[in-house]
């Protein structure tokens, strides 16, 4: 019973925000296009030799995703605090957590769409071959924007809330994505090379318990952060 | 060796450098901050009056 | 608030000084030269112990946080505070000993070893923090939010060090006072004893002040409000 109460919260908010961003398409689109334009920025500095822009392909493709999803994050608070909104929110009966699973699946959903735009981007710009254990790679980009997108959401709730956020979110956010970083990356470069020595499944697992980790801790948190 | 003597000096200078220097930070904070408190309540105890 | 004012701390702080005196001599002048490191070993006894402050200092971090969320004393939220900055300073020492002791021992300054790297990460994790305190105004706000940080950011280590481990893996055993020559053993314990003295006096100093600047903020409140005290 309490529990499709709470969904429908969840549900509630996330569509809210997801309409929003739908709305002012100009958020989503510059936020893309930022990522590609990363993309290609690395290819200057590791290209033009195939080999190399292969090698490099991983982290490049990471640290687009990082540094365009980080102006996601404050963005999904953004329009809140404008408008006074989220105090109101906080009228609300009802779980102060819930407030967080639905940001988190909306910021999830806008952030997986960007990526699929920046996959394919560097696929094209890096030459990247598709390897055949395919499904693997999709499981590590999935697990890994989970772990980016469960921090960023949390962080951004206090950051978005300061003097200094654009400064602020990346210094308290970078430091703690070091494990999601160098699984995913690590992971996905061994499984581009064809994971000759079968390190990619250790890497997945590590950022599966990072994830479960952080997302147990950031419910259980979020209500300290949201009410004051 | 004397090489390796220029490295344990610096070691030893830096670890130093880096005590005295909050300690001295930490004494002047704690100094303003005590002054600050007593002007303060200086001025609680005139507004009593 | 009470504010605390000087006593016996200021006699603790006299001893710690002086004992971490004596028992740098004391290492320095009975220690042995190393067979393959000659004297550069004295270097670990300012390293080392710096390296052992800066994790017992993320600890008190977190035990502090988890009590400030637990029961919502203003003091705890000081004391962590105070904690982290102290933690902040002995983990910059550290990273730089590291560097000073890796340019002779290893022929590099820096080393991606997993040792290092989580050592770092986690001067970024305590600087990040103490941004958070110094952007933040509303006390309230502050405590809270920097008490979740510290307490995010205490889980976090264990997992960096882990990752990075894997990630790279070329360092060598962590040393032990089990699997050194016991002649080191007594001057590293007793040097890491006089750093952790100097730890105390350093976060209790860092507190007191803290906690005048909260009471002074308290008074001026006051006095905005028409001198109604308590």
């Amino acid at each position: 019973m309490t529990w499709n109460e709470d969904w429908g919260r969840i549900s509630a908010i996330a569509r809210k925000d997801l309409i929003t961003e739908r709305r002012s398409k100009a958020g989503f689109n510059s936020v893309a296009a930022l990522g590609v334009t990363m993309l290609v920025l690395f290819g200057f500095a590791f290209g033009p030799d195939a080999q190399a822009l292969r090698d490099a392909a991983a982290g490049a493709l990471w640290l687009a995703i990082l540094f365009a999803g980080v102006l996601a994050f404050n963005r999904s608070y953004q329009v809140e605090l404008e408008s006074g909104a989220l105090d109101e929110l906080l009228q609300y009966p009802g779980a102060r957590w819930t407030i967080y699973a639905g940001k988190l699946i909306s910021n999830l959903i806008f952030v997986s769409l960007m990526l699929a735009i920046v996959v394919a981007a560097g696929i094209v710009l890096f030459q990247i071959h598709i390897p055949s254990a395919w499904p693997m790679l999709l499981v590590t980009l999935l697990l890994g924007i989970v772990g980016l997108v469960t921090l960023g959401t949390f962080y951004a709730a206090m950051a978005s809330r300061t003097r200094a956020r654009e400064v602020l979110l990346p210094l308290l956010l970078f430091p703690m994505l070091v494990p999601v970083l160098l699984a995913a990356m690590s992971a996905s470069k061994a499984l581009l090379g064809g994971d000759l020595m079968h390190e990619a499944s250790a890497w997945i697992r590590l950022l599966l318990g990072y994830d479960v980790i952080f997302l147990v801790a950031a419910l259980f948190a979020f209500e300290h952060v949201i009410e004051v | 060796m004397t090489r390796n003597w220029t490295f344990v000096i610096a070691a030893y200078s830096l670890t130093w450098a880096v005590i005295l220097g909050y300690l001295v930070r930490l004494h002047r904070g704690r100094r303003r901050a005590e002054s600050a408190y007593d002007t303060a309540m200086a001025e609680t105890r005139a507004g009593d009056r | 608030m009470v504010v605390p004012r000087p006593g016996a701390w200021r006699w603790f702080g006299v001893f710690a000084f002086a004992f971490l005196i004596f028992t740098q001599t004391l290492a320095i002048l009975t220690s042995p030269p190393d067979r393959d490191m000659g004297d550069l070993e004295k270097i670990l006894y300012v390293h080392v112990p710096a390296a052992w402050i800066t994790f017992l200092s993320f600890f008190v971090v977190l035990a502090f946080s988890a009590r400030y969320l637990w029961k919502g004393r203003e003091k705890d939220d000081l004391l962590a505070a105070a904690a982290a900055e102290v933690g902040a300073t002995f983990n910059g020492l550290t990273l730089l000993l590291g560097m000073i002791w890796g340019r002779p021992a290893w022929g590099v300054w820096w080393t991606w070893d997993a040792r290092l790297t989580s050592t770092l990460v986690l001067f970024l994790i305590f600087v990040g923090y103490l941004a958070l305190r110094e952007f933040v105004d509303d006390a309230q706000r502050r405590a809270q939010w920097s008490a979740v940080v510290g307490a995010l950011g205490a889980i976090n280590v264990p997992i960096v060090y882990m990752s990075v481990r894997w990630w790279r893996t070329l360092h060598q055993i962590q040393s032990n006072p089990n699997t050194m020559d016991p002649a080191y053993v007594l001057g590293l314990r007793a040097n890491a004893f006089a750093f952790l003295f100097i730890m105390i006096y350093f976060i209790h100093q860092r507190y007191v002040i803290a906690s005048l600047q909260r009471a002074t903020e308290h008074a001026a409140e006051a006095v905005a409000l028409g001198g109604q005290q308590e």
